[in-house]
C-alpha cells in the first residue's frame, strides 16, 4: 500500500468520477470487465491518428509501424507473463483461447480431458462439446469449502490428454495451486491449460514457474480494450498442433493442391487481426507495471482481507465465497429471500455496480451450490477501503428492508 | 421505479397468486431468462379457445415472478388469442411500472413468451 498512491490512480480513470443514479459510481464489477485509464484510452486514439495500417502484409512505412507495433504489444504480453514472444498468440478472448485449443489439440476417440466444477462456462462447453467426437470428459469436484480435489489429480486417468482448470474461480474466489497440479499432471504424461482470466489480472504471473502449456486469458480484465485476448502455448508443444482458422497471413505457402503454414503465432492468427486492441494491451502492461504486480497484489489482498472482515457487519446475508485456503477479491453473496438480480437492481440505485445471476458458472452454482442465482462484487486496485465501507451499509440496508428468513 | 412500488412488488413476489402446478392443464411451456437463471413453466387450461385456468412455477426474480402471476390472473376467462398482440407494454401495465430498464425485459416477457408459444401450437393443432 505504501507504494499506491490510491488517488492518483483513481484520476487516471476517468469513468470513476461518474454519477450514476446520483451517486458517484462505486464499480465492483471487476471480475466481469476492468475500467480503462487514460493512457490506453488516449492511445487507441493516437493509434488511429498515427500508426492504423495493415501490419505484417504490407510494405510500406505506414505499415511497417503497425508491424513494430503489433509486435512491441507481443513482447510486452510475453515479457509481463514471463514466456517468449513466438509463444503468445493473440486471439479475442480467453474463450476464443480455449475454443482454438479444443480445436487444434489432436485428440483421438476414447481420450480424456478433465475440467472442474469452479470453471465458468469458457473453460467448460468447449470441453463438454468433445463429447460428440467421443473424447471423454471428466469433471474434477469441489470441497465445501471450494477446493479442489487434488486426489484426482495425484492419479489421473487412463489416457488423460489435457487438464484444463482455472487459475482463479469467477464465483467463490479459490486461487487454485495450478503449479502442482501441472507437476502431477505431467508427470502422468498429460498437458494442462490454464484458464488465467481471473489471476493474471491480479498477480505476478509466470509462466516458466507454474510450467503449463496452455494459458489463456482476456485483455479488458486487466485494463486493455474489448476484444483483445491472450493464448499462451508452449513452444515444445506448438507443432503438434493443427491450425484453427484458416485464411490470410498464416501460411508460408499456398496452392491449390497444397499449403504450408506459418510456425506460430501466426499459425493461429488468420486474418487481419485486432491491432488497436494489441497496441491498446501493451499499453494495459505498461501502466501495470508502472503501479507493480506485487504492490497490486498486496493492496487487492488488504482489500479483500478488509472486505471480508466488514462483512461481519451484515445481517440476512449469505456469503458463499472465500472460505478456501487461498481467495482473491471475489465476493459472491445474496439478501436472504430476494433474488441476486433484484439485490444488484437495489445497489444499482446508489450507484453500486455488483454482477447478479450466473456469472456464466451454471453447473457451479446451480447444481453444486444449490442456488439460483448470487450477487457478485469483485475489486480492482484502483477500489477503496471507503467504497467498501458504502457497499456494506447500503448492503445492509437493503437486507434490513427486504431480508427474510 | 420508487422504493414503494419495488418494495410493493416483494410482496407479491413472496406470495405469487397462481403459483404451483395444477392437477388439472392441457398445455404447458418453459420460459427462461438466462441472464437472471429465471426458470418457469406455465400450464393453460384450455377450453374452446378460452383460458379456463393458469397457474405457473418455477423460479425468479421479482419482475419475472410478479408478471408471470400477474399474466396467469389478466388470461383467466379471457381468449387465448389475447395474447398475439400483446408486447412488453401490455406486461409494464400489468405491473404497474413505466420504467423496465433494458436489462430486465427478458424478465418481464418470460411468461409472455412462453404463453406465446402455447398460443402458436394450439393454433397450429
Amino acid at each position: 500500500m505504501d507504494n499506491m498512491d490510491i488517488e492518483k490512480i483513481r484520476k487516471d480513470f476517468p469513468i470513476l468520477s461518474k454519477k450514476i443514479n446520483g451517486n458517484t459510481l462505486i464499480y465492483l464489477d471487476n471480475a466481469a470487465t476492468s475500467q480503462k485509464p487514460s493512457a490506453v484510452i488516449d492511445g487507441i486514439k493516437y493509434f488511429y491518428e498515427n500508426i492504423n495500417a495493415n501490419p505484417i502484409r504490407s510494405i510500406h512505412g505506414l505499415a511497417e509501424e503497425a508491424t513494430k507495433a503489433y509486435n512491441d504489444a507481443r513482447q510486452k504480453v510475453a515479457a509481463f507473463i514471463n514466456a517468449d514472444p513466438e509463444e503468445v498468440v493473440f486471439v479475442r478472448n480467453a474463450t476464443e483461447a480455449i475454443n482454438l485449443v479444443s480445436f487444434a489439440f489432436p485428440f483421438k476417440e476414447g481420450d480424456r480431458v478433465s475440467t472442474t466444477y469452479l470453471e465458468h462456462h469458457s473453460n467448460l462447453l468447449p470441453w463438454l462439446r468433445l463429447k460428440e467426437k467421443g473424447i471423454n470428459v471428466d469433471i474434477v469436484s469441489i470441497s465445501d469449502d471450494y477446493e479442489l480435489d487434488m486426489d484426482y489429480y495425484k492419479q489421473l486417468p487412463k489416457n488423460t490428454r489435457l487438464v484444463a482448470v482455472t487459475h482463479a474461480s469467477n464465483v467463490t474466489g479459490t486461487i487454485n495451486d495450478v503449479k502442482e497440479i501441472t507437476r502431477v499432471s505431467h508427470e502422468q504424461g498429460s498437458l494442462v491449460l490454464i484458464d488465467a482470466a481471473q489471476s493474471i489480472p491480479h498477480m505476478p504471473f509466470d509462466v516458466k514457474d507454474i510450467g503449463a502449456d496452455f494459458i489463456a486469458f482476456s485483455g479488458h480484465k486487466m485494463l486493455a480494450p474489448f476484444g483483445i485476448g491472450v493464448l499462451y502455448i508452449k513452444k515444445e508443444i506448438a507443432e503438434n498442433l493443427k491450425p484453427f482458422l484458416t485464411g490470410g497471413e498464416m501460411i508460408k505457402d499456398v496452392s491449390l493442391s497444397k499449403v504450408i503454414y506459418e510456425n506460430i503465432p501466426n499459425l493461429f492468427e488468420a486474418g487481419t487481426q485486432n491491432i488497436e486492441g494489441a497496441y491498446g494491451m501493451g499499453l494495459a502492461i505498461d501502466y501495470l507495471n508502472d503501479i507493480g504486480m506485487e504492490n497490486i497484489e498486496k493492496y487487492e489482498n488488504e482489500l479483500t482481507s478488509y472486505l471480508y472482515e466488514k462483512s461481519k457487519e451484515l445481517k440476512n446475508v449469505d456469503i458463499y465465497s472465500g472460505k478456501s485456503k487461498r481467495f482473491n477479491g471475489i465476493f459472491s453473496f445474496n439478501v436472504v429471500g430476494l433474488h441476486s438480480h433484484d439485490t444488484a437492481y437495489l445497489l444499482d440505485k446508489k450507484g453500486i455496480a455488483v454482477r447478479s445471476g450466473f456469472h456464466c458458472a451454471q453447473p457451479l452454482i446451480e447444481d453444486r451450490l444449490k442456488l439460483d442465482g448470487a450477487a457478485r462484487a469483485s475489486l480492482y486496485f484502483y477500489n477503496t477501503k471507503e467504497e467498501i465501507d458504502t457497499f456494506i451499509n447500503e448492503l445492509n440496508d437493503i437486507a434490513g428492508k427486504y431480508g427474510r428468513r | 421505479m420508487e422504493d414503494d412500488k419495488f418494495y410493493e412488488l416483494v410482496d407479491l413476489y413472496r406470495n405469487p397468486e397462481h403459483y404451483g402446478k395444477p392437477s388439472k392443464y392441457n398445455y404447458s411451456e418453459n420460459g427462461y431468462s438466462p441472464s437472471c437463471g429465471d426458470k418457469f413453466s406455465v400450464y393453460l387450461d384450455i377450453e374452446k379457445g378460452i383460458v379456463k385456468d393458469a397457474s405457473f412455477d418455477g423460479k425468479g426474480c421479482v419482475i419475472s415472478t410478479v408478471s408471470m402471476s400477474k399474466l396467469c390472473s389478466f388470461l383467466i376467462g379471457k381468449p387465448l388469442k389475447e395474447i398475439e398482440k400483446m408486447e412488453l407494454k401490455d406486461i409494464e401495465k400489468l405491473l404497474g411500472i413505466e420504467d423496465i430498464s433494458i436489462s430486465r425485459v427478458k424478465c418481464a416477457t418470460v411468461g409472455l413468451d412462453a404463453v406465446k408459444k402455447v398460443y402458436k401450437e394450439v393454433k397450429d393443432s
